[in-house]
């Protein structure tokens, strides 16, 4: 896997760098936009990492620039500007995924596995299997060992994408963004809850528990 | 005083009124002179003439000697203080009969009217009289003069170059005064204001421009930037209080980080236990600041790039659903009230997030087996949004107090919580233009969130059909299309 950090802080991208690296990734670093723009149209990546506020070329014009080439490589956008706005402008001008700084390491390999999974994943598959553990999506049924298991509508959609990015990480705000469609900052531990009761659902009575708190991080389901 | 005086333009402004209104007296005058002494001459002239006509028509039937004794009946006849003047001479100007000496020494003009003055011999000291004659010549080579005194034409004249003259004076005086008094009574507002301003300018925010309560532009003016000076005091206070609280409550935590990472330094290879709270505290500084700039830059956003059309109950109905089973938990009892209402327009997230912190705080403190209630109605040309519970909640007074950034009530400083929660709620209602109120219930407590109903604009849907459906409009109708909406915004 091939990650191109586009990112004029020195600190910040080494920083970034080394997380990458450690966990298997190859990462390439360009600390402005034309630099930036030229790699990642040379080179095969498979996530870019871009900043908002580049020296040379700003980061929503490179974005802009590589998908006039038809460079559809995913995008995840750093910014210290966290507003509605700023990320809407940032999805319309061809990004993936928005992060705002400052952000925990945790979080930003977790939207880079996501991003660079996106391309090979398969939205045509109807059946999900993880171990025993069953569910398919055009019948919305789910079952454990064969055990029919009923879920509420949203209990449904989160173990869905848990499923779907099984054995890896999914932080709680990736859940609220993909499984409630709301960017916000919950004031409490909210989504704790949520998975609490889907895992009294789906881990209770049996043997061996899919559904994994990864401290500091946010979940993960794996066999 | 001199100075800023003649410099101050309500002066500058009378002066050129009052030249300006002197140029058209000066016209007026000057028309009524001309056309009262013309009309008094040719009355004159047309006495003259009837005269002379009356004795060339006896010098007719009754010869020289019938003329003769009729201008001398006519001197002999007339008035002491008359003014007719006759003179008869021969063709050599030798006089025949007459009241006058000698020919007078006018020119004579192609009529034969000549102006002139006399002297009147029977007054000391002579008065000067004016007089117009006319010259006539008869047959036989006599000349005949006919004149009469014009006093009365030199006295007209005088009185009105008189009036004119003390008219324009006193108008002049009067309006240089008014000039003066006006302009230092606008400059005596206008120095108040500049004092009001250099000290605050110098540090003393309290200050205010004095007004007069006559309610008049000054007054209005100073009104004004009263109230601006108020919203700047305000702004500045908050600005103040901000950065104090953002000290205090920051403290606080780095106090716990430093100590944290001191201990870590002082424990060897057995750091590892303390790391995890050591992240924590940081990513809770990290999210308190964030949520700080959140807020600002809510506040100061008014560019409403993220506003749509929303279903107000289905972000409300998803935010209930969301905290179910934090309430569950608690055993509380938590329940939607929703009616279908219109869309409004605003931003969804951003909506979602307030709602959320409002009942995030109604789970937090309502007891265990509290009822919460939600519910969305709406009423007029508003959507109503309320949460409502039967805890502790917040007295009248502080109601003001509870949107302002840090601040905690004391039963809520043992909760978690940044002290940001009603902040954000405060600033996203007003990005809506929505009201936030808070009624105290006894026990418990409604918080309102009105969201307005969007007007309907007539006006730019039809522009926007009009450029959908003309597809092949050229560029400029293209772009009075465009501008036209956005102008009705």
């Amino acid at each position: 896997m091939r990650v191109m950090i586009v990112e004029d802080d020195r600190e910040t991208a080494e920083h970034i760098k080394r997380g990458l690296e450690e966990c298997g990734y190859v990462a390439d670093h360009a600390d402005n936009g034309i630099d930036g723009l030229n790699m990642a149209m040379d080179g095969s990546y498979n996530v870019i990492i871009v900043d908002r506020m580049l020296p040379g070329l700003e980061g929503l014009e490179l974005i802009r620039r590589l998908r006039e080439h038809e460079d559809l490589t995913p995008v995840l956008i750093l910014s210290a500007l966290g507003d509605v706005d700023d990320r809407v402008q940032g999805l319309r001008a061809g990004g993936d995924d928005y992060l705002t700084k400052p952000f925990a390491f945790v979080e930003l390999l977790a939207r880079v596995e996501a991003l660079s999974r996106r391309k090979d994943q398969d939205s045509t598959i109807t059946e999900l299997e993880l171990d025993d553990l069953y569910l398919n999506r055009l019948t919305r049924e789910v079952r454990r060992g064969g055990q029919k298991i009923n879920l509420q509508p949203r209990e449904y959609r989160l173990l869905e994408y848990l499923m779907r990015n099984s054995g890896q990480v999914v932080t709680r705000t990736m859940l609220l963004e993909n499984v409630w469609d709301y960017h916000f900052d919950p004031q409490t531990n909210i989504i704790d809850v949520h998975i609490s009761r889907l895992r009294g659902k789906i881990d209770k009575g049996f043997d061996k528990p899919l559904l994994q708190t990864v401290r500091g991080a946010g979940y993960m389901l794996k066999p | 005083m001199a100075r800023p005086l003649l410099r101050s333009s309500t002066f500058k402004l009378t002066l050129l009124y009052i030249s300006l209104f002197s140029t058209s007296v000066i016209i007026l005058f000057a028309f009524i002179y001309w056309s009262t002494l013309s009309y008094m001459t040719e009355q004159a002239d047309e006495a003259l003439n009837l005269e002379i006509r009356g004795l060339k028509e006896r010098y007719k039937d009754a010869g020289l000697n019938g003329l003769t004794q009729l201008i001398r009946d006519r001197i002999n006849t007339q008035p002491p203080s008359g003014s007719t003047i006759y003179l008869l001479t021969s063709f050599r100007f030798d006089s025949i009969v007459g009241n006058l000496d000698r020919w007078p020494r006018g020119p004579e003009d192609a009529e034969g009217f000549i102006d002139f003055v006399l002297e009147d011999s029977r007054f000391e000291p002579r008065p000067v009289i004016h007089v117009r004659a006319r010259a006539f010549n008869l047959d036989g080579g006599f000349r005949l003069l006919v004149g009469r005194g014009i006093e009365d034409l030199f006295i007209a004249r005088k009185r009105i170059i008189w009036t004119l003259g003390w008219g324009l004076g006193i108008m002049v005086l009067l309006g240089l005064i008014g000039s003066i008094l006006m302009s230092r009574g606008m400059l005596r507002r206008i120095d108040q204001i500049t004092a009001t301003s250099e000290q605050i300018v110098s540090g003393d925010l309290g200050r205010r421009v004095p007004t007069r309560g006559t309610g008049d532009d000054f007054d209005r003016l100073s009104e004004h930037l009263n109230r601006m000076l108020d919203q700047i005091e305000s702004l500045l206070d908050s600005v103040r209080r901000i950065s104090d609280n953002i000290a205090h409550d920051l403290k606080t935590p780095l106090t716990r980080l430093r100590n944290r990472l001191e201990s870590m330094s002082h424990s060897g290879a057995d750091f590892h236990h303390h790391l995890d709270p050591a992240i924590r505290e940081a990513d809770g500084l990290l999210s308190t600041f964030n949520a700080l700039l959140r807020i600002a830059r809510i506040e100061n956003d008014a560019r409403k790039e993220g506003f749509s059309s929303i279903r107000l109950e289905e972000v409300v109905a998803d935010v209930v659903e969301l905290y179910e089973p934090l309430a569950e938990e608690k055993l509380q009892t938590l329940t939607l009230e929703q009616r279908h209402t219109p869309p409004i327009n605003g931003d969804r997230d951003l909506v979602f997030q307030a709602v959320a912190n409002i009942l995030d705080n109604a789970v937090k403190y309502t007891p265990e087996n509290g009822i919460i209630q939600v519910s969305i109605k709406t009423g007029g040309k508003r959507v109503r949004v309320t949460v409502t519970d039967n805890g502790p909640g917040i007295p009248d007074a502080l109601h003001e107090k509870v949107v302002q950034r840090f601040f905690r009530t004391d039963s809520s400083r043992n909760q978690s919580g940044n002290g940001l929660g009603l902040s954000m709620v405060a600033a996203v209602c007003k990005l809506h233009g929505a009201q936030l109120r808070f009624e105290e219930l006894d026990p418990g407590l409604s918080v309102h969130m009105d969201f307005m109903l969007p007007v309907v604009e007539k006006q730019s849907k039809f522009a926007d059909s009009a450029s959908e459906s003309d597809g092949i409009s050229t560029n400029s109708s293209t772009n009075y299309a465009n501008t036209k909406p956005s102008a009705a915004h």
